[in-house]
């Protein structure tokens, strides 16, 4: 393809005084503007992407555009999916509005044609079944909205106080997070807890890198990401580990890499971090050794350990540990002091999927909980609190 | 968690190691029990008679190319996955896009991965592999080049549905080897192939661990699948605790419940149906010649044209009548199939495509009308005042041939035949044969003009994550024929796609009965099976925990072909 020559300078003075050079510089430009946009269209495959209330409301539409059914419908939407209530309810609301402006909707106990909508759900999508009865046999409409289209989003619990708050969530994956109040810069040393004040960084250690998300009017936003460049992270156990040292810098351990992340000296820099390779144990020889009891690296801690939570009542320590078998099961945090067996805790917290980190606050008022949700597929990070009486 | 002795422990070589390992042993106790642990040997039991390790020579729809293909799933890598949830997931391609006609597709491909045999993977030995699937496959034959790093499929027309269906497990890449070995890349290969001794049907195959898997070691060491287990012996390993995975079959999951085994069951993978040939079905053409034709019994020559003089043929080709497919599909009781004779193992069928990979087969429903079956079936043949001669047309029976394999076949093809004669249609089953089983890994894909042709009981397995590719190639393999007004269009919607199913379904050239799921029985030592509910396993995330006896891998002969699987 010939790309013509637009920018060059026409011959004689202004091309847009003259009107035949005023066409073919319109004409240029308009096909200029025609290649880019194809250009575009071609790179940017997911741009006509439709948004879940599109994708409703279109079926809304070509529901409406039946003219074989009766003009007035009584509608029965039905979630029969994995979709969370929540979002079936939103697109119920747009789907009944760009309906009504159509057609005429009737109350649920008067008499009109029954229109039928089922969410159901294949491996890549939901799927909205649309039935409606006709004159010449049932009308069968569909729409259907990628699954990924409702990936959890950034949010932060609000309404989990009684003892687990959730932080964050991300459909990618979490090896481990870890909690600090006393930020340079963000919040006074000794302030109170992190929990207390909700002042707290989270960093989230994640295979290709270290994010650090701050605490923003209400709002985790993230502050900094430190990634691990040059680093491959193969691990089928997700192990990794962060923790805080006594000198007050993170400690980074994953498969075959040790880093240091170091925190800024006053509130207007930033994290920077060190790493070195670290050397992984070569597996032993089936033969000689216990096959059992081998992991390829026995220096990186992956199990959530169970961690240790102080009343804020009557400051006496506890003790959080994990119940579940494997990753396949949802999980359930148990409270028991030092004495005390599984089958004896107190207190118990359930949750989606398997725990697979736990770390404690500095002052043990409070813990982090990485947990896997089954339902969801996203990896979400937990506080965990004791709350004093009911 | 329980601690696990071992030849190493016990043989007590030195106080430090021991003292070690006794460490290792109070660790083991006092960690959550989330921890998977690496190690052992993971011992699987299918009742498929071999395995057929090559993804270019697999069946459509046969059951035993499924069992093949999770074994191979633990040997070869795809370039992309599908998750439970909706995502799909890089594996040996990190990055793809597409044009927005959905023609030109690219990969890029994953740096750094090697073979098993710790030669490295490269684009060209993707897009060999990727071509040789495709022609063998997909009705639409791209063309596969290699653009640096990068792959490039270019098909002639948009197929949208490109990443569903690679992340099918049909779409395996591989090296394929002068010796006709082929490397993966997977957590595993394949270390040595023992075929199955004189006198028995049992042969085994020794998978190793990938040290070198791009996506990290698989947690046991070392896999045993032994091929061609009866299904009652599968469930005595079990429990046993000489296997840790076997499949269980739906006859026998009764047993298995009584006996608190665990079993894992995916969403209905198993479609078992009717097929009739299409001019018995159609709806327009001289129907039952050809159904005449099988009859049992054809001494009166009823393999000649002038047999359907018995036959009504009086068909107005303006108006479709009922035919002997109608007349069959309302006589059949599916719910008691799946209910009774099946136990609630199974589901009743209404569509070819399963509700999980269709969303839509809810909306299609199966009348079961005895009354009117028998209207048909007496409209079918001329009374036997006009023909002058009573109940000829019916003197031999219908002939249902068994092509699918297994006790629930037999179980259906019987209660076929005696909803069939409850309609006034006389059927006689044909069992499977003892060549037909040994010679015949699957039970789809046989010729609708041999000699079995007109009607038979099949079984059909899907393989597919895309819908529209499952149906093309039910379509394609059982030579149905394609709607008229669909064939020419792509099905890039679910509505498009359903109509089309609709109208398939209309015609009757294939009635589903019911569907099953895939059962797994797993030992009580087997943790994070975490298989897809399409069926699909991932046995290098499996980890055992220890409570069965574990051994050491038997030492094994040189590994054939630098690790290279034989096809």
């Amino acid at each position: 393809m010939r790309i013509l020559p637009l920018l060059s300078s026409p011959p004689c003075n202004s091309p847009l005084s003259n009107p035949r050079w005023a066409l073919i510089f319109s004409s240029r430009f308009l096909f200029f503007i025609f290649i880019a946009l194809f250009s575009v269209t071609l790179c940017v495959p997911n741009a006509s992407a439709q948004t879940p209330e599109d994708a409703v409301r279109g079926l809304a539409r070509r529901v409406a555009e039946i003219h074989d059914a009766p003009e007035k419908l009584s509608v029965e939407w039905t979630n029969i999916s994995s979709l969370p209530e929540s979002e079936s309810i939103l697109l119920r609301e747009a789907f009944l509005k760009e309906l009504s402006s159509r057609r005429p909707i009737a109350a649920p106990e008067a008499p009109a044609a029954l229109l039928q909508v089922v969410v159901r759900e294949t491996p890549t999508d939901f799927l909205l079944v649309a039935r409606l009865p006709a004159a010449a046999g049932e009308e069968v409409r569909m729409a259907s909205v990628a699954r990924t289209a409702f990936l959890p989003v950034m949010t932060r619990g609000n309404g989990l106080r009684l003892a687990k708050q959730l932080l964050w969530q991300q459909p990618e994956t979490i090896l481990d997070a870890v909690e600090i109040a006393e930020i340079p810069g963000n919040a006074p040393s000794g302030a109170g807890t992190a929990a207390a004040n909700g002042v707290a960084d989270i960093f989230v250690l994640k295979p290709d890198a270290l994010a650090i998300y701050r605490d923003g009017e209400g709002r985790l936003t993230e502050f900094q990401e430190l990634p691990f460049s040059g680093y491959k992270y193969v691990s089928r156990a997700l192990r990794g580990e962060a923790r805080r040292n006594k000198d007050g810098n993170i400690a980074i351990t994953l498969p075959g890499l040790n880093c240091a992340a170091h925190g800024p000296a006053t509130a207007g820099e930033r994290w920077s971090m060190q790493c070195t390779p670290a050397t992984l144990p070569q597996p032993p020889s089936p033969a000689t050794s216990p096959v059992a009891s081998w992991t390829p690296s026995t220096e990186v801690a992956g199990e959530p350990k169970p961690v240790t939570l102080t009343s804020s009542c009557d400051a006496t320590s506890w003790r959080l540990i994990a119940e579940a078998s494997d990753w396949t099961q949802p999980d359930r945090l148990l409270l028991v002091n030092a004495e005390m067996k599984r089958e004896e805790a107190v207190a118990a917290l359930d949750f989606a999927g398997p725990v697979r980190r736990m770390t404690s606050a500095e002052d043990e008022n409070s813990a982090l909980a990485v947990v896997f949700n089954l339902s969801s597929g996203s990896y979400e990070i937990y506080r965990i609190t004791m709350v004093c009486g009911r | 968690m329980r601690f696990i002795a071992s030849p190493w422990f016990a043989a007590g070589r030195l106080f430090p190691a021991a003292l070690a390992a006794a460490l290792a042993c109070a660790a083991a106790f006092a960690a959550p029990a989330t921890l998977p642990r690496y190690g052992g040997t993971l011992v699987v039991e299918l009742h498929a008679p071999s395995l057929i390790l090559d993804p270019a020579k697999w069946k459509s729809g046969a059951p035993d190319s499924a069992a093949s293909a999770q074994i191979a799933s633990a040997v070869f890598d795809r370039l992309l996955t599908l998750d439970r949830f909706g995502r799909f997931q890089p594996a040996l391609a990190t990055e793809w896009s597409h044009d927005a006609a959905s023609r030109r597709w690219q990969f890029t491909l994953r740096s750094g991965v090697q073979f098993s045999d710790g030669s490295p993977l490269t684009a060209a030995d993707a897009a060999a592999a990727l071509q040789e699937l495709f022609v063998a496959l997909s009705p639409a034959k791209p063309a596969v080049t290699v653009s640096g790093a990068r792959l490039v499929v270019q098909f002639s027309s948009a197929v949208p549905d490109l990443l569903e269906q690679l992340a099918s497990p049909h779409y395996f890449i591989f090296r394929r080897t002068a010796a006709g070995a082929l490397l993966g890349t997977g957590p595993f290969f394949v270390k040595e192939f023992i075929p199955a001794p004189g006198g028995t049907a049992i042969s085994h195959y020794k998978l190793a661990a990938n040290e070198h898997c791009w996506a990290g070691r698989p947690f046991v060491d070392a896999l045993e699948v032994y091929v061609g287990v009866p299904p009652l012996r599968q469930l005595i390993d079990l429990q046993l605790g000489k296997a840790d995975v076997v499949e269980i079959s739906p006859d026998l999951m009764r047993r298995a419940a009584q006996e608190n085994l665990r079993v894992w069951a995916s969403s209905p993978v198993l479609l078992y149906a009717l097929q009739l040939n299409a001019e018995a079905s159609g709806p327009d053409k001289a129907g039952l010649e050809k159904v005449s034709a099988d009859q049992a019994g054809t001494e009166k020559g009823g393999t000649e044209k002038g047999g359907a003089g018995k036959l009504n043929t009086a068909h107005a080709t303006d108006t479709p009548k009922p035919t002997l497919g109608d007349a069959l599909s309302l006589s059949l009781d599916r719910a008691t199939m799946a209910n009774v004779l099946l136990q609630r193992q199974a589901e009743p069928a209404a569509s070819f495509l399963p509700q999980w990979l269709s969303g839509y087969a809810f909306v299609f429903s199966m009348e079961t009308n005895l009354e009117r079956a028998k209207e048909i079936s007496a409209t079918l043949f001329v009374s036997s005042s006009a023909s002058g001669a009573s109940g000829a047309a019916w003197s031999s029976p219908l002939r249902l041939h068994v092509d699918a394999a297994g006790d629930v076949a037999k179980l259906l093809a019987e209660r076929v035949a005696i909803n069939a004669r409850q309609a006034g249609i006389p059927v006689q089953v044909q069992p499977r044969s003892f060549a037909r089983d040994a010679s015949s890994s699957g039970s789809t894909g046989a010729a609708k003009n041999s000699d079995t042709a007109g009607f038979r009981l099949i079984s059909w397995r899907y393989s597919s994550l895309s819908q529209r590719a499952e149906l093309d190639s039910m379509i394609a393999t059982l030579q149905l024929a394609p709607a008229p007004d669909e064939k020419d269009k792509p099905a890039d919607d679910p509505e498009q796609l359903y109509l089309r199913e609709r109208q398939v379904i209309a015609a009757r050239e294939l009635i589903p009965l019911v569907m099953l799921p895939e059962y797994i029985g797993l030992g009580t030592g087997v943790r994070d099976w975490m298989a897809e509910r399409w069926g699909e396993w991932h046995l290098a995330d499996v980890w055992l925990d220890g409570k069965r006896p574990l051994s050491s891998p038997a030492p094994v002969s040189t590994p054939s072909a630098a690790g290279g699987v034989h096809p």
